[in-house]
């Protein structure tokens, strides 16, 4: 109770525009005080958004369901490495994700017990199991408790793998997860080309691919990752980079109080072109691709 | 003999890091409320002095909060939120406050730290030396509100 009561007296100090020394949240953007300023960040790790939170915007933006962009359903026999279930595994975990905020049931079935057979051969079944799959069927027609459930059990799939000292397969389920969200985001534009919002989510892929291939530098994977995954993805970052995009105003890079709730940065509109995004589209698809042949 | 150093040692690293998942799994989720965990969890054992810092995105039109706990021996944990151009948007100034809620206007990435005081709570006589020894579990997990 009292630290709620000394955060709730902090933001009303900063709210009334007090002079108080120490703000908590900036009224004014400083430069830092810390660190190089060469843009080198010492010992950083890198954090992707969960598949989750792609396809929650996804269903936001009005976009429709498509079966088809779903991975095809396949005989999953054991992989010979545990990298390639990672990877397969995080490809499914997304479509997963996007049948069940869909409420698919059927997809969302299947697909459940595809990872949960993926998760046993990397020594998941401790977290992701037939308990879970009875939890999700027992609330299938609620999807924020599936919402609520899925991403529990992700977060805990990661802590695990973390846990485990599984580093590279925590990278590599991240990586096969945002291949697969960003193909449903490039084939959903596809399907509703005056969509305004899927081009948004494309083009701000390319701030978390740039983490991405941050994170996956950390590893030293095999010839097969490198050559049909981390170096795709690279080239899918030139194509991102070579698209122009805002400058960033530093002057005004503002936090706003709006509705009891602070808005950091400022408002920067982009528009992704045709050419652009068929290049993305293009090189997404090949990654994808890549999976299918390479991996299965 | 040093093969056996290293493999207590890499015993020891392991046995740490799973408590300190233990730890944030015990502690710091709670503080998420009724904001659900974005898939990752940041989640490491520091020192006094030390800092763990991470570089996350956020996307726009999503309503996120940044939890942070760390063991009480730590003492109260500093934690900023910066840009990418590591300008200053949150400071808890080392104060109690371990979380904050926000959303970004932009699509963005935003680099959070963990800093552990140099004074930590340790009140011994030996104050000097177990304060170089102490060390803790520091966590953050970000969440997202469906």
């Amino acid at each position: 109770m009292k630290k709620v009561l000394t955060y709730i007296f902090l933001v009303s100090v900063i709210s009334c525009g007090s002079v108080e020394e120490k703000k908590v949240v900036q009224d004014t953007i400083y430069p830092t005080e810390e660190g190089p300023s060469d843009g080198v960040l010492e010992n950083i790790y890198y954090s992707i958004p969960s598949p989750i939170e792609t396809t929650i915007l996804i269903r936001e933006g009005g976009l429709k369901f498509s079966s088809d962009l779903l991975f095809p359903e396949n005989e999953l026999m054991p992989f010979s490495k545990k990298t390639s279930t990672a990877l397969v595994l995080g490809v499914l975990s997304t479509d997963l994700n996007y049948a069940m905020v869909y409420e698919k049931q059927k997809q969302t079935s299947r697909l459940l017990e595809e990872v949960i057979k993926l998760a046993k051969q990397i020594n998941l079944s401790a977290v992701i199991n037939d308990q879970t799959k009875d939890r999700i069927d027992n609330n299938i027609n609620n999807r924020d408790s599936m919402q609520i459930i899925i991403s529990d059990q992700f977060w805990e799939i990661d802590n695990m793998l973390k846990e485990n000292e599984d580093h590279d397969l925590a990278a590599l389920l991240i990586t096969g997860g945002w291949i697969e969200g960003v193909h449903i985001a490039c084939g959903l534009s596809l399907i509703d080309t005056s969509n305004k919002s899927i081009k948004d989510i494309i083009s701000d892929q390319r701030i978390v691919l740039e983490n991405l291939i941050q994170l996956n530098k950390s590893f030293e994977f095999n010839d097969r990752i490198n050559d049909y995954i981390i170096s795709p993805l690279t080239e899918l970052k030139t194509i991102f980079d070579s698209i122009p995009y805002p400058i960033e105003n530093l002057d005004s890079t503002s936090i706003k109080l709006i509705d009891n709730e602070y808005e950091l940065g400022n408002y920067l509109t982009f528009n992704l072109n045709e050419t652009d995004l068929n290049l993305i589209r293009n090189k997404i698809s090949s990654i994808r691709q890549n999976i299918l042949i390479q991996f299965l | 003999m040093r093969l056996l150093i290293i493999f207590f040692s890499l015993f020891f690293i392991s046995n740490t890091n799973a408590q300190c998942r233990g730890f944030a799994k015990e502690y710091c989720k709670k503080i998420l409320g009724n904001y659900v965990a974005t898939g990752e969890s940041n989640i490491s054992e520091l020192k006094p002095g030390e800092k763990h810092q991470f570089m996350a995105t956020f996307y726009k039109g999503q309503h996120y909060r940044i939890a942070v706990c760390s063991d009480e021996s730590l003492g109260n944990i500093q934690f900023t939120i910066r840009n990418a151009k590591r300008q200053l948007y949150f400071d808890n100034h080392g104060e109690a406050i371990k979380n904050f809620d926000f959303r970004v206007s932009t699509t963005q990435q935003l680099i959070i730290s963990l800093i552990v005081p140099k004074s930590s709570t340790n009140n011994s006589e030996n104050g000097t030396k177990e304060k170089e020894e102490i060390s803790g579990c520091v966590s953050a997990i970000t969440g997202f509100r469906l």
